[in-house]
């Protein structure tokens, strides 16, 4: 077979010479299924040509376009009143959660000497340090007076003992 | 950021609440009531205290060694109205306070509560109405049951 006209198609299609008939009958020429060797490495350019003419969009190309360019519709959303107050309901939460984190961190920063008064709003009464012991002995005069006083109304035995009943203290010998 | 600052207020608020001895919760409710009179032993100058050179056997001062800090609330008009209503605020911090002591009698009544933690008496207050006359004593320190016999025996009760 004479595959002369096709070798020279072949060498004005390099030299850009072919026209768009030319090149069809060249792409028609190599999507046969029998091409001699020595055309054969050109097959493949001429059958990816074909192949590509045949892609084509598919029917939803256009939809999809539109859909990713259109402007979003804002739609009404309806309120309850739990989504309403769910703010608020945030921040109680947050309150409480912080209290008790306060609380926590108090009872672990006093647990040591256990006393937890906040004594930097104490003004002192006095100056002189001995003015102080004496109020202070008088105070505890005044207690010890107390418990001397509840001892003896309540136990006549001199056993003292606290409304709990398992604190019991003895007082005389 | 103002949600941070109320957050922060409310816990302020929550701390300092709780970190009040008896005396001044009483006296919270009595801001400007001119009748009471407040002597108040911070821990600072109970410090100096100790450091006075006091001849009394080491009884007072190791009673004194054992408190922390001291108020002390005396009226000498209402008593009795001052005493309920300083019930009332230990009623309110029932979970706080418990009753240890009391007295009564037609002219006397002595009401003691102590707040404790673990074994120790942090707190110490005792109510006193004689006659019209009303007395708060707020102990705060490490007290012991031990520490109340001892004061109980070592110091000599005024009897009236």
């Amino acid at each position: 077979m004479d595959y002369k006209y096709i070798e020279q198609l072949i060498e004005r299609y390099w030299q850009c010479e072919t026209s768009l008939m030319e090149e069809q009958i060249l792409r028609s020429f190599f999507s046969q299924e029998e091409i001699p060797a020595h055309l054969l490495p050109y097959k493949e350019v001429f059958v990816y040509q074909q192949t590509q003419q045949e892609v084509k969009l598919s029917a939803d190309f256009d939809e999809k376009v539109l859909a990713a360019i259109e402007t979003p519709v804002v739609k009404a959303r309806h309120l309850t009143i739990a989504s309403r107050f769910m703010p608020l309901m945030r921040a109680a939460a947050m309150v409480a959660f912080v209290i008790t984190l306060g609380n926590v961190a108090q009872r672990s920063f006093f647990a040591e000497d256990q006393l937890d008064y906040n004594y930097e709003s104490y003004k002192d009464t006095y100056k002189d340090p001995q003015m102080a012991y004496e109020q202070l002995s008088s105070a505890l005069m005044k207690v010890s007076e107390g418990i001397n006083k509840s001892q003896a109304q309540l136990a006549p035995d001199s056993i003292l003992k606290t409304k709990s009943g398992d604190d019991s203290i003895s007082v005389t010998e | 950021m103002k949600s941070a600052l109320f957050i922060l207020w409310m816990t302020l608020v929550s701390v300092t609440v709780s970190a009040q001895d008896f005396a001044s919760r009483f006296l919270e409710n009595h801001k400007s009531d001119g009748n009471l009179t407040c002597v108040t032993i911070s821990p600072k100058m109970m410090e100096k205290v100790m450091d006075l050179d006091v001849n009394d056997e080491g009884k007072m001062m190791d009673m004194i060694s054992k408190l922390k800090s001291m108020q002390m609330l005396t009226t000498q008009n209402n008593g009795h109205k001052y005493y309920k209503e300083a019930l009332k605020v230990l009623d309110k911090n029932s979970d706080r306070f418990e009753p240890y002591l009391s007295f009564e009698d037609k002219s006397e009544n002595f009401q003691i509560m102590v707040r404790k933690k673990r074994s120790s008496i942090i707190e110490l207050v005792m109510l006193m109405c004689e006659n019209d006359c009303f007395t708060i004593i707020n102990f705060t320190g490490n007290m012991s049951q031990d520490f109340i016999a001892r004061l109980a025996k070592s110091m000599e009760p005024k009897h009236s």
